[in-house]
């Protein structure tokens, strides 16, 4: 939602190449939940649609990017990958602002990980904008033999939560791409709202994300989010 | 005539004879459009729906034109003011010949509207309801009016007009009167006339400079209304009402007026944190600009009332209803606002701190930087606030007096910023740092500001006084310059700064309470370092002397980077380790006597367990069978928002690639190496498993078995036995070194650096966008302790503010926000100007505060509405003889006056001695009514009605008069 300003704005490092800028808006997005339920992998199934069963623990924060098609739009996603063990939670909170979405995973075999779901909402709501979207996410599905959480279960909490629930395997490819587009859209929605709300937000639109507005500037999509 | 016929006679329609002829058409076809002559009587209008209710306006602007003159034609009516209220009233069948603007006018209840009014954007007097409304009492009325600057005044053209209209009526029998404007618009003098079903109604008009000296009085009216009339039977009896409206302008000790702190008056004991603290609230002229009295006597008998110019019945005090209406001053200057204002406007400032204060800086430059220096090494390590100030009080007199702050206020402003230096009597910063209640209830704590009363908070509030009252741009730059410079001294003393919440920069604050925060946590690690060495060394002379050696457990998280590395060795017969003791302090698991005996066995010299913060739990090194420690790590470091957005710039710039993910994660990696050593160090023989266990024990997948120690058996997760990643490769970088020998991390030193020089090298428009959003804050807050529960529409523009607050924060860039921040700023001032109001009348109608009755309650809120309100007993209830007073104190006040110059005014007009308390009515508004037969002895009698309003330098009579027109 946030235009390249504080360290971008006039800072020559952030003038992009050509190719990059080929979008219309940019969404910031987090995938944040326990050490190992799948949150790398899940990534690499959206942005490159490979899965192997094992990939490196990740060290700290990496990111992936996508660029989608919503509302005749290009949205470029910047999907940043957390690591979820304790030791990393101040280096990883650090990135929660300006995160228009966050994803946050349990792995349904792990009875841990989804106990921690409660935390890690904490988390969002300490260090995030308070318009941050969230959807929960139950991950590797396709592990039905060791299911410990059903789908109930993660159901209720998400209503608890007042979020949006799915279940996905990234190894079958189960609801992966459903889930970013959800959240894609409820952004989106949201942002109209808040427009639509707010005839001032309306005036700046031009500069910042209507997903109405065509672009003025090249540099006009590139909402630091 | 007869030519245009036979020049166009294909087209001419025989019966359409004249321009004249086809304007009384065009009019009859309006009339027939809008279905005038149809229109329903509907129930008698209650008093107040008048002026409460909707207006409909229907304007037709084309066809209308006569003599080259083009005409608008509107048509005024009012709304429904109830449904069911004004039904059509059907099923009285005896009433059919009667005709709603007749009753209208002989309507008590239409009497007297208050109009309100005000200045359009064009300069015009725009007013509500239209004038006709008033003097007639009508609801239902159409007026023609000639386009543009078109002028109807010639006696001809009027007379042609109204015989034309009285066509169209006649023809048409429209009982809804029209009316012709004559003169111009802002005469609004105005002619008419409608089809009353056998009367004809005519609406005159006379309209005077100057009350001519017959009509001064109501008996002189009286003739007036008699002759016009001129009934050949003599006159049933005249109602009356009467209203005179007196204004106070003059609020004498009612006034209500805030001025700013004055800050030289203060000077002296007392000057400093109340004032300082605080934003100024409340306008500096009053608010309320005038009250307008109206004393009514409705329906009077006219032979009952004597009117003259010796004595009067009209005297207000005895008048039966009172009603008053106040008119606001039209933006007034309000305090909050402008200290907001005034801030924008520097945020905008294109001066350089050089240009400002510039002498100042030069001239401290060369003193400064030679006195911290020997200082550092002469004086006491914690000096008070008083050594700071020296160097201001040393400083050349000629530079202070240059329009800058002077040094007292400047030792006030810096004594309330930091009270630790004080000796006391400075308000302290709160304990804790939390958002109380009404900020919570209004998501106020979501905006990207400060905790109130915090540092940043104050130096807002402090700035904004500087720069409105003591001194503006320069003395703003002056403070700044003399923050920037306190904040280096404390770098460099090592003394925390006060008022800045604990912890590393928090994200959700705003960027200049982070770099203090960050400065804070330099200045922490700093001072811990410097213990720890001093301990060291302090340890190490005992050592030297041969004094038995004293382990120095640590105590808790915060002094995890002093922890001073135990000696394995048993302190005493008991055998528990200092690493143990650590464990035990740190309530990780007790300590087991022999632990210790057993590591001095298996540990050789050069590989002695360092770093240790506490057994985890009852883990053993799968290798050794050790206990498994937990190391003493390097903190975290901590960033400021900027910086993270820089990092995330730089590993944007990476791009996206395989390659480009591991060498972020390499970058990435730099604390988990120095986690690794740390754990190296204090569990010598440890493995990879080992600190996995530890460190993501998710990656330890246990099997089924026990091993040696008792422990269960399990191997590495399939992605950490992956060949070559990052924790792998990293594990075998490692080296045994602790974290107290580890590179630093976090270089407190360079940080510190960069944020001192962060804060010394904004202008004055970027330290204004540093403390604005604060500001609006505590600017908010201030509205919020002013908001009252009688004004409902108070606390949803402020919570409107608030949203739009929030989310500018969010999108933090201020200075491209500016506009906006400048609409809020109108929005406030709004506010304040509302709530100034109501503490203006509030201050006038019961001024000693306390306890107000519901009736003053509700007066006072109605009044708020700009509406006319009735005043409960009239004059003879409290609220009147509040009313009273104001008025005999301001007529006191004016006699004074008038005493000095009275020989220039000799000559009054309408001088009433019988008033003495109440000035000369601004208005006296008389309306009489009767039934006559006229124009003959056998003519019905119809209704006659003449209002005569009366001001000092106008005078008016509308009169609707009728005439029988079947048996004249």
């Amino acid at each position: 939602m946030r235009r390249r300003q504080m360290a971008g704005g006039q800072d020559p490092k952030w003038q992009k190449d050509p190719a990059d800028q080929n979008f219309d808006y940019m969404f910031k997005l987090l995938i944040i939940g326990n050490s190992s339920v799948g949150k790398t992998s899940f990534l690499f199934r959206y942005a490159d649609d490979s899965f192997t069963s094992a990939f490196v623990s990740t060290v700290g924060i990496d990111f992936k990017v996508k660029t989608v098609f919503r509302h005749d739009k290009r949205v470029k996603l910047q999907i940043w990958d957390t690591a979820g063990q304790e030791r990393y939670r101040t280096i990883t909170t650090a990135y929660y602002r300006g995160a228009m979405g966050f994803i946050l995973m349990y792995d349904i075999t792990n009875e841990e990980s989804f106990n921690s779901v409660q935390d890690w909402v904490t988390q969002i709501k300490t260090y995030s904008w308070d318009n941050a979207q969230v959807i929960l996410v139950g991950n590797k599905c396709d592990m039905e033999d060791e299911r410990v959480i059903s789908f109930e279960r993660g159901k209720q909490l998400a209503e608890q939560l007042g979020i949006e629930f799915f279940e996905t395997s990234a190894k079958e490819n189960v609801n992966v791409k459903m889930v970013f587009e959800r959240l894609v859209d409820i952004i989106c929605d949201k942002m109209s709202e808040s427009l639509d709300s707010d005839p001032n937000l309306m005036n700046a639109g031009s500069k910042g994300t209507r997903l109405t507005e065509q672009p003025t500037g090249p540099q006009n999509g590139s909402c630091n989010c | 005539m007869s030519e245009d016929v036979e020049n166009d006679f294909h087209h001419v329609d025989f019966t359409v004879a004249s321009i004249w002829e086809s304007f009384i058409k065009s009019l009859e076809e309006v009339i027939f459009e809008w279905k005038l002559p149809q229109s329903k009587r509907v129930s008698p209008l209650k008093r107040g729906d008048i002026e409460k209710a909707v207006w409909d306006k229907k304007t037709k602007k084309e066809k209308l034109s006569f003599a080259e003159v083009n005409f608008t034609i509107t048509r005024y009516i009012l709304k429904d003011p109830g449904a069911g209220v004004t039904s059509p009233l059907e099923d009285e069948t005896g009433d059919e010949d009667k005709v709603q603007a007749l009753e209208d006018i002989m309507c008590f209840e239409n009497d007297f509207l208050p109009q309100k009014m005000w200045l359009s954007s064009m300069g015009n007097v725009g007013q509500h309801p239209h004038p006709l409304a008033v003097w007639y009492g009508l609801r239902d009325f159409v007026i023609i009016a000639p386009n543009h600057d078109a002028v109807i005044s010639s006696e001809t053209r009027v007379k042609l007009l109204l015989s034309s209209l009285y066509i169209a009526v006649n023809n048409t029998n429209c009982s809804v009167p029209i009316f012709i404007q004559i003169h111009r618009a802002s005469d609004q003098f105005y002619m008419g006339v409608c089809d009353g079903k056998e009367v004809r109604v005519d609406f005159e008009m006379v309209y005077l400079k100057r009350a001519p000296q017959h009509c001064r009085y109501l008996p002189g009216l009286l003739d007036v209304f008699k002759t016009k009339i001129a009934s050949p039977i003599s006159l049933e009896q005249i109602l009356l009402s009467v209203q005179f409206t007196y204004i106070l302008r003059d609020w004498t000790s009612y006034k209500w007026t805030q001025q700013p702190p004055d800050f030289e008056f203060l000077q002296g004991e007392t000057i400093g944190v109340t004032e300082l603290g605080r934003l100024p609230f409340g306008a500096t002229s009053d608010p309320v600009s005038e009250l307008y009295l109206y004393a009514t006597w409705p329906k009077l008998v006219d032979s009952a009332v004597t009117d003259g110019e010796s004595y009067s019945d009209f005297e207000p005090s005895k008048a039966p209803h009172w009603s008053v209406q106040v008119r606001m001053a039209d933006q007034p200057a309000c305090l909050l606002s402008d200290y907001f204002e005034e801030f924008l406007q520097l945020c905008h400032c294109k001066r350089n701190m050089k240009d400002l204060i510039g002498d100042l800086m030069e001239c401290d430059s060369s003193g400064i930087d030679i006195s911290t220096s020997l200082s550092a090494i002469t004086e006491p390590r914690v000096p008070t606030l008083s050594q700071v100030l020296k160097r201001n009080k040393t400083r050349p007199k000629a530079v202070v007096r240059d329009g800058a702050i002077s040094h007292e206020h400047l030792m006030h402003m810096l004594y309330f910023l930091f009270p630790d230096a004080a000796d006391g009597g400075v308000k302290p910063y709160p304990e804790t740092w939390g958002n109380s209640e009404e900020t919570k209830q209004l998501e106020m704590g979501n905006m990207k500001t400060v905790p109130v009363d915090s540092l940043v908070w104050r130096l807002s509030i402090v700035m904004s006084h500087v720069l409105s009252t003591l001194g503006a741009v320069r003395a703003a730059a002056q403070l700044w310059y003399e923050f920037c410079g306190e904040m280096l001294f404390r770098w460099d003393k090592g003394i925390l700064i006060p008022g800045v919440p604990p912890g590393f920069p928090d994200h959700r604050t705003c960027l200049l309470n982070q770099k203090l925060q960050m400065l804070n946590c330099c200045i922490e690690r700093r001072l811990n370092r410097e213990t720890l060495a001093r301990k060291t060394s302090v340890e190490l002379e005992k050592l030297s002397s041969g004094v038995s050696r004293i382990s120095v457990p640590c105590k808790n998280s915060d002094d995890e980077d002093e922890f001073f590395d135990c000696s394995a060795e048993p302190t005493g017969g008991e055998g528990g380790g200092g690493g143990e003791e650590a464990a035990a302090a740190a309530g990780a698991g007790p300590s087991r006597p022999g632990g210790g005996a057993r590591r001095k066995q298996k540990h050789s010299l050069w590989n002695q367990p360092v770093g240790r913060l506490y057994k985890y739990g009852n883990l053993r090194l799968l290798k050794t069978g050790e206990h498994l420690y937990v190391p003493v790590t390097q903190d975290p470091s901590p960033k400021t928002e900027d910086q993270i957005l820089e990092d995330v710039d730089v590993m944007v710039h990476l791009g996206t690639d395989a390659h480009a993910a591991e060498l972020r994660a390499r970058i990435m990696s730099a604390s988990l190496l120095s986690d690794m050593e740390s754990f190296k160090a204090a569990n010598p023989g440890a493995i990879l498993e080992d600190f996995i266990r530890w460190y993501s024990p998710r990656d330890w997948i246990e099997e089924e078995g026990i091993d040696e120690y008792g422990q269960k058996k399990g191997s590495l997760s399939p992605r950490m036995q992956i060949r070559g990643n990052v924790w792998v490769d990293v594990w075998e970088a490692a080296k045994p070194v602790p974290a107290r020998r580890q590179k630093r991390l976090f270089d407190d030193t360079r940080e510190a650096e960069k944020v001192l020089h962060f804060l010394k090298t904004q202008s004055p428009a970027q330290m204004a966008q540093l403390l604005l959003p604060t500001l609006l804050h505590a600017c908010l807050v201030r509205l919020m302790e002013e908001e009252r529960a009688e004004l409902p529409d108070v606390m949803p523009t402020i919570q409107h503010i608030v949203k739009q607050a929030v989310r500018l924060g969010q999108q933090g860039n201020t200075a491209q926000d500016l506009p906006r921040y400048e609409d809020l700023s109108k929005e406030m001032t709004s506010v304040e100007e509302v709530i100034a109001q109501f503490k203006s009348l509030e201050h006038k109608f019961s001024p000693s505060g306390g306890e107000q009755s519901p009736e003053l309650q509700a007066f006072l809120s109605h009044l708020m509405q700009n509406t006319q309100v009735d005043v409960p007993e009239g004059p003879r209830g409290p609220i009147g003889m509040k009313i009273r007073c104001m008025f005999a104190e301001a007529q006191k006040v004016a006699q004074m006056l008038s005493e000095y110059d009275l020989a220039d005014s000799s000559e009054e007009t309408w001088n009433s001695p019988f008033a003495t308390n109440f000035p000369q009515p601004h208005k006296r508004h008389f309306i009489m009514r009767t039934h006559a037969k006229r124009p003959s002895t056998y003519s019905i009698a119809c209704p006659q009605r003449l209002s005569a309003i009366l001001q000092k330098d106008s005078f008016r009579l509308a009169g609707c008069f009728t005439q029988d027109i079947t048996f004249q």
